[in-house]
């Protein structure tokens, strides 16, 4: 077989033809949507998809910018996407994502480690899962519902700690910043300012997809969230990895609030704007992702240039009312992002509910 | 018998239904039920008693064919329009609201039919119908907490809170134990007598001659008689029932059976509901022999198979495989102790989804993760002797099983357990859904596998299938093995009344069962 065919063959087994497809369509429909968007408000809609998309990658400024939300929203991603796998619904990801970033600064701050600081990050976001993962499986509690429950009840004890226990003596607005020896550091390349926490929040996403298709245990939770039935004739049981799946994505939420502190900004501020939101952008990612940690990495990078465009067209897109309001760029990039997300989102929630159906069923049989 | 004059109850003129995969479910069936009669539905699985129930029922609408109800030529929209034309039905699954109570189900049913619904006038009508027909129910009990006996009053009693004229009840018995049943059947010649017609749909020839004036035996979406119950002994109906040609000859030489490598000692199982699907079961296979489990669908095979399995935890009882005890031993484990499973269903034992080699690591993970990892290069390479040596069909290993046909995802399914060499397998309909030439590779292979020394339980609802590939077949009827002997032994008649439970249960059965 020669070289071209090979690869032929290769995009046509894994679907990578017809996925690339309907990303680029995906991305065409949202784009278009925004045009006439832009449009229908009286701005410029070609100048208005400039700034979005193109402008931030014209300086080194602008793309060190774009580099730096996807350490956070990687994991936060993966955090979802992993337990979505299971066929369970992590809408946890910020619960854990503040219990990480949290854990991280009082264990950073006390023994000045950064590999204490991040591993007690992990440790805390897996714990947040668990919990989700047993109340689910073990007292049948709806785990959309303890999870939103629970990211509540994180965001105020985080503000708490952050505002009595933690705050900084110098600083009324944030809490007490991180030693050296206990943060990542970060290099230039050609005037790009990059993360050392970026690299590692990829490396993280490269773990994850070995996890998920190389190891015993993604297989599990793949096989339990394809077919609770077929687990079970196998010899898996459906609920062990659903919560095994809630452990795991507990911990690249906490990782991903580890990495916030530790790794970037080394402090947590009193409003806690720089954490809040990082979750559930998470689910936006995973799905425009497909679920799969190597798209994630991708759909996380976009999603940041979004943002980033986003801001551009904010500073610079000036219509016959002024420049566009935030609203504007927001619902524009938003329209891009739902077109991305719809096709497996849908496929997602149908198999959901398939799934459900069977499940009472069974439940109901007992009865 | 003075109604006979009359119009029937339900005249039904060659009903013919196709359902929308091509499957021919019934070809050209006449029934008529008098007014006034006990009438019972007899057939095996597939005969099509069922699709011609949600006929009647407007569940469903036939291809061809008329109906008349009391002369009155109709066509049901829904079972909304047959409720309106005075027909009720009794699932087998009640649809009850199990958090309400009985009122609240009875005033919801009443509301849904357009009827007065107020709690006195609801609450009156009950307890007089109650009192007229003995159909004792507390109104003001939670659905949930009722036996299952006394929730299928709940839903008679709905049907008849409606003025039904006609009662269908599909498989009524099923979920009731011996005591329910005769009180059920009191009932229901209570209400033959107030003129209700009931249509029983039945797979028990003891319930027929008991309950029933006049049967219809179906086979294969056909009518083959309509009689009176006084002029038919269990014998007649039975030979009815299963009566056949052959249809496919496999070409079979004698066992030569060796010790036993199977044995299950007073297995019992509950089934999805919590009710004991296997009670006691006896069965032994030896190598190089195929043991056949013949029986009508739900009396216990899957729970019986799966408790085998590991997938489901007996309540009592033992599994004995090569000699070594593994009772509540999980699937995997059992997989790797050298048994197989093929499941009847290929929704079960597959995942669509997933490609052809990561569906055969699926039971063979003994031979495939080490240490926790997945050795993809070892299940690929299994995963292509699976597909060299059962020819299946596929562009690619990688390619999603739900491209494959029916026939070659079977291979699949079957292939991956034969592959590892083991010592007992245990099919489970697996010729079920595939065409001819599909249905005898995989019939051969059974037999081959046999001729290799593997012991085979093969549990089918198709006789057919039970007689050309057995070399002693077990009756399963109501969780229990009633009869074991070799195939040669028995004649067709004979099956047909152990299927259908006619065989009372003595001492010489219990005997026979356990030798």
């Amino acid at each position: 077989m020669s070289f071209v065919s090979r690869i032929r063959a290769y995009l046509v087994r894994e679907e990578v033809a017809s996925t690339a497809l309907e990303i680029v369509g995906s991305i065409m429909v949202g784009v278009l949507a925004g045009i006439i968007l832009l449009a229908a408000t009286g701005y410029d809609p070609i100048e208005g998809i400039y700034y979005l998309l193109v402008a931030p990658l014209t300086s080194p400024g602008g793309i060190s910018y774009v580099l730096v939300k996807p350490i956070f929203i990687i994991l936060t991603g993966i955090a979802f996407a992993i337990p979505a796998l299971a066929g369970v619904f992590n809408i946890g990801g910020e619960g854990q994502l503040y219990a990480g970033a949290i854990t991280a600064l009082a264990v950073g701050l006390a023994t000045g480690s950064f590999v204490l600081a991040f591993l007690a990050g992990i440790a805390a976001g897996s714990l947040v899962g668990l919990f989700i993962g047993w109340l689910k499986e073990a007292r049948g509690a709806n785990e959309v519902v303890t999870a939103i429950m629970l990211n509540l009840a994180l965001f105020n004890i985080t503000l708490y700690l952050v505002t009595n226990v933690y705050g900084s003596q110098i600083y009324p607005n944030q809490s007490e910043s991180l030693p050296r020896s206990a943060m990542l550091g970060y290099f230039y390349v050609g005037g790009v300012k990059v993360y050392y926490s970026l690299i590692f929040s990829i490396a993280l996403a490269v773990v994850a997809y070995f996890l998920v298709y190389r190891t015993s245990v993604g297989y599990w939770i793949r096989v339990a969230g394809a077919s609770p039935k077929t687990a079970k004739y196998a010899g898996i049981s459906p609920s062990s990895a659903a919560v095994l799946s809630m452990l795991i994505g507990g911990a690249f939420g906490g990782a991903a609030g580890a990495l916030a502190v530790a790794g970037y900004a080394g402090y947590i501020d009193v409003t806690l704007s720089s954490l809040y939101g990082l979750g559930f952008a998470g689910i936006g990612v995973a799905l425009m992702g497909r679920n799969h940690p190597i798209g994630i990495i991708f759909s996380s990078m976009f999603f940041s240039l979004l943002i980033v465009g986003g801001g551009e067209i904010e500073r610079n897109l000036y219509g016959p009312f002024g420049y566009a309001p935030k609203e504007l760029a927001d619902a524009v990039s938003g329209l891009i992002i739902v077109a991305l997300a719809l096709p497996y989102a849908y496929r997602m929630l149908i198999a959901r509910v398939r799934q459900a159906r069977i499940a009472k069923k069974v439940r109901g049989g007992k009865a | 018998m003075a109604k006979t004059a009359e119009t029937p109850a339900i005249e039904a003129r060659g009903i013919v239904k196709v359902y929308p995969d091509g499957v021919v479910a019934l070809k050209g069936v006449d029934l008529s039920i008098r007014r006034g009669e006990i009438h019972a539905l007899l057939g095996e699985n597939g005969a099509g008693k069922t699709t011609l129930m949600r006929i009647l029922y407007g569940e469903i609408q036939p291809t061809r064919g008329e109906i008349r109800v009391f002369g009155k030529l109709v066509r049901f929209r829904g079972p909304w329009d047959a409720m309106r034309a005075g027909i009720g039905m009794v699932y087998q699954h009640f649809t009850l609201v199990a958090r309400f109570t009985v009122m609240e189900n009875l005033r919801l049913s009443q509301a849904g039919a357009g009827l007065p619904s107020e709690p006195q006038v609801l609450r009156a009508k009950a307890e007089e119908l109650m009192e007229k027909t003995g159909l004792k129910v507390p109104l003001d009990a939670v659905v949930e907490d009722l036996p299952v006996g006394v929730q299928q009053r709940v839903e008679i009693l709905k049907a008849l809170m409606r003025n039904v004229k006609i009662l269908i009840l599909d498989e009524p018995t099923s979920v009731l134990t011996p005591v329910e049943t005769r009180y059920l059947f009191e009932v229901l010649k209570g209400l033959k007598k107030r003129d209700i017609t009931i249509i029983f749909i039945t797979h028990k020839l003891r319930e027929v001659k008991a309950i029933a004036d006049r049967v219809t035996v179906m086979r294969r979406g056909k009518v083959v008689a309509t009689v009176d119950v006084t002029s038919v002994t269990e014998a007649d109906l039975a030979r009815m029932m299963v009566g056949r040609e052959v249809v496919l000859r496999i070409e079979k030489t004698p066992a030569r059976p060796k010790g036993p490598v199977l044995i299950v000692r007073d297995l019992w199982v509950k089934d999805d509901r919590g009710l004991d699907a296997v009670k006691g079961v006896n069965l032994e296979v030896r190598a190089g022999e195929i043991v056949g489990v013949a029986g009508v669908q739900g009396n216990g095979q899957r729970e019986l198979a799966e408790a085998i399995a590991g997938v489901r935890k007996p309540l009592k009882g033992q599994v004995i495989l090569a000699g070594k005890d593994v009772t509540g031993y999980p699937p995997h484990r059992m997989y790797s102790e050298g048994l197989a499973y093929i499941p009847d269903s290929r929704k079960v034992g597959l995942i669509l989804d997933f490609n052809i080699v990561e569906n055969v690591a699926l039971t063979n993970r003994h031979l495939i993760a080490e240490g926790g990892i997945m050795r993809w290069g070892k299940a690929t390479k299994l995963a292509a002797e699976v597909v060299k040596k059962f020819a299946v069909v596929t562009e690619s290993l990688k390619s999603p099983i739900r491209y494959l046909s029916g026939g070659n995802q079977q291979k699949v399914m079957v292939g991956r357990e034969v592959i590892r060499g083991p010592k007992v397998i245990i099919a489970s309909e697996p010729t079920h859904g595939l065409d001819v030439g599909a249905t005898e590779y995989i019939r051969k292979l059974l037999i081959q596998l046999r001729d290799e020394g593997a012991a085979v339980l093969l549990i089918s609802t198709d006789l057919d299938e039970i007689l050309q590939l057995s070399d002693r077949v077990a009756v399963i009827f109501d969780g229990r093995i009633v009869s074991v002997k070799p195939t040669e032994e028995y004649t067709i008649e004979e099956l047909g009344l152990l299927m259908g439970g006619a065989v009372p249960e003595s001492k010489e059965s219990k005997e026979v069962a356990q030798a």
